[in-house]
């Protein structure tokens, strides 16, 4: 019975041409915008620099200056980070030690800033590299420790704007659906028509929920190839594709993303199971899903208080960014990568396919 | 009681819907009756009087504030899971899925039960087999109708429930869902429907339940129902002659009633009488008397509208 109403539900989603068509490009516009944007840059990253290595930590940062690619800021310790990145005006800030044969200088940011970081860090690196090969006759002399995400690889900038991209997706996909759709099924009478059968409300759920799972799992692949066609224009003489290719561990982003629906079309039926009109189900939703992206997305949690940028924490979003972003730059499963966040994505979801078999009805409720 | 020969018995049911303002609306009040297994069995009242209610209690899709419904010896709504396993349903409203084609939704339906008829069967039966490829919602009305009787025929059911089976049909689409739920009988199986036409239930019918305001207000036999007036036939004639002296129509032995209506052609007499053999012979000594000679004369039998109007003093709300 499941396998044939899941067989339904993928023939009527590939059969309304219009939905699919949004639920696909939607998320592959956002994917080329921007992807676009972290190739269009300022000119200049903005760092502030700690000195630590007396006069030859001095001739490197002065070498850095004449680089031009960076707006410097000398600070006088590391307790000072703080208040400087308080005030949000750095890309991220180095700590020089004495340049001696093998040294490793500390690149630090702002954690709350990871998705813009990445056109900083190449130049952070590209320069490293400048340095080593010119300055110190090609021998690896410096590298850079990027902290708090501990790589010395370079990320692609794309990989930071993934889990914004699909974090869209995942609303878009589950709000046009979700809650709206499914009153609207119960308005027109078609579930009504399922109630005098032995089919039940959860097997509608649940093969409704699976068919968005996978169309989910297809939108992410198509953003993961967006990606790949545009790390591909930083391709360098003697690279092939396969250069671009994402490791593996970005498939993690996957299940990521098809919890993230879940959570979000749950949250619609539990709306449709309380409301008595799309209306009311379609208003209810997008108001749910602006408000979390608004708070959860970075927007506004620098002036949150303590509190509630902590309450946010626990949000669905901010965990399925977070597990995203720590999946695409730490190269690991999100149980490794960010245990916490995706515990508490996974209790979202759970909670939520409760609350939805409790609440959803084929039927309104008092409806006559 | 409930017989072994019962398909389904309502006992005293009642439906109280919470209405505007937190005004109880009483839908069903007191209801009982009994289907008897392979009779169809209809219920007859005009809109609102509470018969899709009724039905869709006994369906299962909704629970009775109070009363007893009992199907094919299983008490509801306990027993609802299993009932729909044996039931068919023709709802009043045609809505499925609508990307999808009748062949698809009639697998997908058949999906559900363990016993399936096969798709092109019975989207032949009702002279749909052409279409099954092509989806619902390009369907006209009456085709929807069809297809819908079709999608409740689908687990062979041991009860067939259609709600307004025909409404917004054309003649031919009526007569065509009649033939296909008269052949359903014949095979032994138990029809319950509602409908507001009369000549559909009298048609259909082997009992009818009258309800109004939610109250079962007779049932029999469409025929007993009828023989149960005071006036079971009617004498209608039409002259051009408006001079008639109706005391001498009104004496005639057995006449009720005599009403008289202008129309375009003439006037319109109609003598409401217990018997024809009755009443026939002084009406034509009459007519003969009065040198009448009607331009059209007719003798009818009342209807199940006549008895509807006898019982609820009220028209019909179509």
């Amino acid at each position: 019975m499941f396998r044939r109403m899941m067989v339904v539900q993928l023939k009527m989603l590939v059969r309304n041409r219009g939905s699919l068509i949004a639920s696909l490009i939607l998320p592959l516009f956002f994917a080329g915008l921007l992807g676009a944007a972290t190739h269009i840059s300022e000119d200049t990253s903005k760092l502030a620099i700690v000195n630590e290595g007396g006069p030859s930590g001095a001739g490197f940062i002065e070498v850095l200056r004449k680089d031009g690619s960076f707006d410097l800021t000398l600070l006088g310790s590391r307790g000072e980070f703080k208040d400087a990145f308080g005030r949000r005006k750095l890309d991220g800030a180095l700590v020089v030690p004495e340049i001696t044969d093998k040294v490793t200088i500390s690149f630090i940011f702002d954690e709350r800033k990871a998705a813009q970081l990445g056109r900083t860090i190449e130049r952070v690196q590209s320069f490293v590299q400048k340095y080593n090969l010119h300055l110190a006759g090609g021998s690896e002399v410096v590298t850079i420790h990027v902290s708090p995400l501990r790589t010395t690889r370079v990320i692609p900038p794309f990989r930071y704007v993934l889990p914004t991209v699909l974090m869209f997706s995942v609303i878009f996909s589950a709000l046009s659906f979700g809650g709206s759709q499914a009153v609207g099924y119960r308005d027109s009478g078609v579930f009504k028509r399922l109630m005098v059968t032995p089919a039940s409300a959860r097997l509608f759920l649940l093969s409704e929920a699976t068919t968005r799972a996978l169309l989910a799992s297809v939108q992410t692949l198509l953003v993961l190839g967006v990606g790949m066609i545009i790390e591909a224009q930083d391709l360098k003489r003697g690279q092939g594709l396969l250069d671009v290719l994402p490791p593996i561990q970005v498939l993690w982003l996957i299940p990521l993303g098809v919890m993230g629906v879940l959570v979000f079309i749950n949250l619609g039926f539990a709306a449709a199971g309380l409301a008595g009109n799309t209306e009311v189900v379609s208003s209810v939703t997008n108001l749910l899903g602006t408000v979390l992206v608004i708070i959860s997305g970075g927007l506004l949690q620098d002036i949150f208080p303590p509190g509630v940028a902590r309450a946010v924490q626990f949000l669905p979003i901010k965990p399925m960014l977070d597990s995203m972003l720590s999946v695409v730059t730490h190269d690991a499963s999100p149980l490794t990568a960010a245990p916490t966040e995706t515990a508490i994505l996974a209790a979202w979801v759970v909670g939520t396919s409760v609350l939805a078999l409790s609440l959803f009805r084929f039927r309104a409720p008092n409806k006559r | 009681m409930t017989t072994a020969r019962s398909a389904v018995s309502v006992r005293d049911l009642v439906k109280v819907f919470r209405g505007p303002g937190g005004k109880d609306l009483r839908a069903v009040d007191e209801v009982s009756f009994e289907v008897r297994v392979g009779e169809i069995f209809g219920l007859l009242g005009p809109n609102g009087a509470g018969k899709t209610t009724t039905l869709e209690i006994v369906e299962g899709i909704q629970e009775a504030t109070s009363g007893t419904v009992t199907v094919l010896g299983v008490a509801l709504p306990g027993g609802k899971g299993s009932i729909k396993r044996r039931i068919g349903v023709q709802l009043q409203e045609s809505a499925y899925l609508q990307r999808l084609t009748l062949e698809e939704l009639l697998d997908l339906f058949g999906s559900f039960f363990s016993k399936k008829v096969d798709s092109a069967g019975l989207l032949a039966s009702v002279g749909l087999e052409e279409k099954s490829k092509e989806a619902v919602m390009k369907l006209s009305g009456g085709q929807k109708r069809r297809f819908s009787l079709a999608a409740s025929l689908v687990n062979d059911p041991e009860i067939l429930f259609l709600d307004e089976p025909t409404s917004g049909l054309d003649p031919q689409g009526r007569r065509s869902i009649w033939n296909r739920i008269t052949a359903y009988k014949e095979t032994g199986k138990t029809v319950v429907v509602t409908t507001h036409f009369m000549d559909e239930a009298e048609f259909l019918c082997d009992r009818v339940g009258v309800i109004d305001h939610g109250k079962l207000m007779a049932l029999d036999t469409p025929l007993k129902l009828i023989r149960s007036l005071d006036s079971a036939y009617h004498i209608r004639f039409l002259t051009s002659r408006d001079d008639l002296p109706e005391e001498r129509l009104v004496a005639i032995p057995g006449v009720v009633r005599l009403t008289k209506r202008e129309i375009p052609d003439g006037v319109l007499f109609d003598l409401e009488i217990h018997d024809p053999a009755e009443s026939l012979g002084p009406f034509t000594q009459v007519l003969a008397e009065l040198n009448l000679r009607p331009d059209d004369i007719r003798v009818e039998p009342a209807t199940l509208e006549d008895v509807f109007l006898a019982i609820t003093g009220s028209e019909l709300r179509d």
